[in-house]
């Protein structure tokens, strides 16, 4: 798996057994949970090319998913899932397009509040790379004058909510 | 009366409610478990059947009918609305001063638990991990928030007075009281944002003469999964449109108790040729209470379904973005999910 310099946390991983084709795959989803697990696993099963698709979280305590692919006919899984991932975007974007049209067609500022900025009153300074997907910055154009919360003398007792 | 439906027809599109439980719970219609159907999966069909209805809409609630999808989707939809659009909220809470009866920790919850009107697409998540623990937080990442009230007695209250109210001066402290401090640019480019509580009137303390709060809150993007302070709206859930069918004639007395039966405006009675007869009218109604099938003459008479693929959402924003926002949000992130995982698929191929 893509790995930086630093380690960082795995993304996406690969359990194959032994001596296993690679139609039979358990992939591990790591940060994922029912949300993306379910709706995934309607789409590969919606894949006339899929023997078994199934998943499961092996521990409440771990946030990750065990996702399993077994296709028909030697197919390789990562292609399966692939198809998976792409179909469930599709269909979600075609959900986001309708959605929008029905509210534009209900109320005009409606682009005003889901794009800030790029509708808005007031021109944002950053600008906008690619439209509707990508929001104005809150940064300024200047950009690297960071500066730093004002405290002028040390608090008693600082208190993390979370 | 509904179009009668094939028996292989009501189990791939109806969930059915009968006397004893709930039939045809789960989704079947998968590749090969119906011969004769195409069950795979087809964006075409998929556009072709797929509706969006909003039934109501106001600043902070919305209800929509969203139809032609799976229990999958629309439930990762409610999920992501609850847990993972990010917003904004108090997450560091610097005391300087507490003297008021209400502990430090107590204090630092509530503030952290009041949603807060800044639009999270405009900033950064903050660095999470250890290494990142000491790092301050900079104008792309964090609102300051101060709250300093300090409570003293009303020099104009007549000597009699035992109204808390005449008697002392900032003895309630309001959500309100939390005034915005700009980091570096943000006074200039959220001048017209107004950012600050959504809400005026949360009562966070008491105080008396003497007591005083002097309290600075940094507030960073978050999303409900890490904690529920994120999370961007009250209520976000969704039912199935209910199916109600009269499976014959209801007259008479048994027409009126079929209509007490269920909600208010599901059934109404039509004078047909000197008769009254059942009628349904609005089945979207129902709370599917099943109370028809305690009555033993009248529940063969119905059949109660839902429609599996009709979903009536409901999402109530706290306030800091509008609910249709939210709901676009919420679909982005799914969009984003299935990206991350397409990436990483196409970098592990390259390797």
């Amino acid at each position: 798996m893509a790995r930086k310099e630093t380690e960082t946390k795995p993304v996406l991983e690969m359990v194959q057994a032994d001596g296993a084709d690679e139609g039979c795959v358990t992939f591990v989803l790591h940060e994922e949970d029912h949300t993306l697990g379910n709706s995934l696993r309607y789409m590969v099963m919606k894949n006339p090319q899929v023997e078994f698709c199934g998943y499961s979280i092996p521990h409440p305590s771990e946030t990750k998913i065990n996702f399993r692919i077994q296709s028909r006919g030697g197919v390789p899984a990562t292609d399966l899932l692939r198809k998976g991932l792409k179909d469930l975007q599709d269909a979600a974007q075609h959900v986001r397009t309708t959605f929008e049209v029905r509210l534009v067609s209900l109320h005009p500022s409606f682009l005003a509040l889901a794009f800030p900025g790029r509708f808005g009153r007031r021109p944002r300074p950053s600008p906008c790379t690619s439209f509707p997907f990508l929001f104005w910055r809150a940064r300024g154009t200047k950009g690297q004058n960071k500066q730093t919360p004002t405290t002028t003398t040390t608090p008693r007792l600082v208190i993390c909510t979370s | 009366m509904a179009a009668p439906m094939s028996n292989v027809d009501e189990i791939r599109k109806r969930v059915i409610l009968s006397e004893f439980g709930v039939r045809n719970v789960h989704t079947t219609d998968y590749p090969g478990n119906y011969p004769g159907y195409d069950d795979a999966w087809s964006l075409q069909k998929f556009k072709k059947n797929f509706r969006i209805e909003v039934v109501h809409m106001d600043d902070t609630s919305m209800e929509f009918d969203m139809i032609g999808v799976d229990a999958a989707l629309a439930n990762a939809f409610r999920r992501i609305l609850l847990a993972e659009v990010p917003t904004m909220a108090v997450e560091k809470v610097f005391v300087y001063n507490n003297t008021s009866i209400i502990q430090d920790e107590i204090l630092a919850h509530r503030l952290g638990l009041i949603p807060i009107k800044a639009d999270p697409r405009l900033f950064e998540y903050r660095n999470a991990g250890a290494e990142f623990r000491d790092e301050e937080g900079t104008e792309i990442d964090t609102i300051q928030l101060q709250l300093k009230v300090k409570c003293t007695r009303n020099p104009r209250a007549t000597k009699e007075s035992s109204d808390p109210r005449e008697l002392y001066l900032n003895h309630m402290v309001y959500s309100k009281d939390m005034k915005w401090v700009p980091i570096g640019n943000q006074a200039d480019v959220f001048a017209d944002a107004q950012i600050g509580p959504v809400h005026d009137d949360i009562l966070l303390a008491q105080l008396r003469p003497g007591q005083e709060l002097d309290v600075v809150m940094h507030c960073v993007k978050g999303i409900g999964k890490d904690h529920a302070k994120f999370s961007p709206v009250a209520t976000a859930s969704y039912r199935l449109l209910p199916e109600i069918t009269l499976l014959q004639t209801v007259e008479g007395e048994k027409a009126e108790r079929l209509k007490r039966c269920f909600s208010p405006g599901v059934i109404e009675l039509e004078n047909r040729g000197g008769k009254q007869v059942a009628k349904v009218v609005n089945s979207r109604l129902d709370t599917c209470s099943r109370e028809v099938l305690r009555h033993d003459d009248l529940k063969n008479l119905v059949k109660l379904g839902r429609v599996r693929d009709h979903f009536i959402f409901s999402v109530e924003s706290t306030g800091i973005l509008p609910p249709d926002v939210l709901v676009t949000e919420a679909i982005s992130v799914l969009v984003a999910k299935c990206q991350k995982f397409l990436n990483e698929l196409d970098s592990t191929e390259m390797e």
